[in-house]
C-alpha cells in the first residue's frame, strides 16, 4: 500500500518564533497531561503569560516527590485559585473537586476518550497524607 | 478473474478512498487506514471518498497529510485487529520503533501534525505527538524549555517576571 500523490516539499519555514504557544488550550493541555506530573506541568507556568494558568486546568493532580505538606497546600492553592485565595489549611485534597470551574475543564475531559466526564465528587479518594518520602498521589477530581 | 493481490484483505482488493489536501493534492489510501481518523470514518462508512470523488481536507496541507497517512498506514493493521490480540511482541516493538522515528522531525512539522491529528481526531497520533512535546519539556529548566521550544529570549521585564514567578512556585521546584 502506498500513498500516491505528489509531495509538496515546499513549506512555509518557521520563523514564527514559539509556534507552540499558538496552539489552543486543549492541545497544550494534552501536552501537559503527557508530563504525567503536576509539578512538572506547574513549572511550565513560568514560561510566559500564555502558559501561566494552563496547568491549573488539568483534570488530575499528580504530585510526585513533594516533600512537605506545605508544598501540597501550595500546589492546591495555586491550582485551585490562580485568582488569589489564601492557601487552604488542610493537607488533604477535597478542596480541589469543589472548585467552581469544572465546566471550564469539561472540554479537556472530553478529549480523553473512554473516560467520559463525570460529575465531580466532593470526596477525595487519596490515601492518608503521605510520609515525606512517599509519593503522594492525588487523583480526586474525575476518576 | 484473479483478484488483485492485496495482502490479507478478505474480499480481494482493499477499498481505496481519496483525500484532497488544502493545496489540492490527491492522496489515494486504503479506507482502513483513513478510518483511523474518527472525523473521516463516518464519511467513509457512508461510502464517501470513493470513485472520482475525494474528501476535501481544507485544514491539512499536503506535506502534513502525507505524514499523517504514513502513520495511518503503519498503524491500520494493528487497529483492525482491535489493537492487540494477534499482535506479537515483535509487532509492537516494530510499531514503537516506527513511532519513535516518526516524531523525530522538525518542530514546525510537529506542530502541524498536532493540529492535523486533532482536526482529524486520530487518537494514537494525538497521543504520540503530545508525548513528543512533553518529552522535549521534561527535566529541563524554564530557560532550557524556552530555548528548546523556540521562544524568543525574554526581555529584562519578562525575566524579572519569571524570577518572581519561580519564587512563588517554589513548591514545584523542590
Amino acid at each position: 500500500m502506498e500513498v500516491s500523490g505528489r509531495r509538496s516539499r515546499v513549506r512555509v519555514s518557521g520563523h514564527d518564533d514559539d509556534r507552540i504557544s499558538n496552539l489552543s488550550d486543549d492541545l497544550l493541555h494534552n501536552i501537559l497531561l503527557k508530563l504525567r506530573s503536576t509539578t512538572a506541568a506547574a513549572r511550565t507556568s513560568v514560561l510566559s503569560r500564555r502558559w501561566r494558568h494552563l496547568w491549573a486546568a488539568l483534570p488530575d493532580l499528580l504530585l510526585e516527590n513533594v516533600n512537605a505538606a506545605d508544598s501540597v497546600d501550595a500546589a492546591l492553592a495555586a491550582c485551585s485559585a490562580p485568582t488569589a485565595h489564601p492557601p487552604r489549611d488542610h493537607h488533604h485534597a477535597p478542596a480541589l473537586p469543589q472548585r467552581p470551574d469544572h465546566h471550564t475543564r469539561q472540554p479537556l475531559a472530553a478529549l480523553r476518550r473512554g473516560t467520559p466526564p463525570r460529575a465531580a465528587s466532593s470526596r477525595c479518594a487519596c490515601p492518608e497524607p503521605s510520609t515525606p518520602t512517599e509519593r503522594s498521589r492525588c487523583r480526586c477530581s474525575r476518576r | 478473474m484473479a483478484a488483485p493481490e492485496s495482502g490479507d484483505g478478505n474480499n480481494g482488493a482493499a477499498r481505496m478512498v481519496t483525500l484532497i489536501s488544502s493545496d489540492n493534492t490527491r492522496f489515494e489510501v486504503e479506507a482502513a487506514a483513513a478510518s483511523l481518523s474518527q472525523t473521516l470514518q463516518l464519511t467513509i462508512l457512508d461510502g464517501g471518498g470513493g470513485g472520482g470523488d475525494g474528501i476535501p481536507l481544507p485544514n491539512v496541507d499536503s506535506a502534513t497529510l502525507s505524514k499523517v497517512l504514513e502513520y495511518c498506514i503503519k498503524h491500520a493493521p494493528a487497529a483492525a485487529n482491535g489493537g492487540a490480540p494477534n499482535a506479537t511482541a515483535v509487532d509492537r516493538a516494530e510499531l514503537e520503533r516506527f513511532d519513535n522515528e516518526f516524531v523525530n522531525i522538525d518542530q514546525s512539522v510537529l506542530y502541524s501534525l498536532i493540529m492535523a491529528a486533532h482536526n482529524l481526531e486520530i487518537e494514537g497520533l494525538q497521543s504520540l505527538v503530545a508525548k513528543k512535546v512533553a518529552d522535549m519539556i521534561k527535566g529541563k529548566s524554564p530557560m532550557e524549555i524556552r530555548r528548546t521550544l523556540g521562544f524568543p529570549d525574554p526581555t529584562p521585564e519578562e525575566q524579572a517576571e519569571m524570577n518572581a514567578h519561580m519564587l512563588e512556585y517554589g513548591w514545584a521546584y523542590e
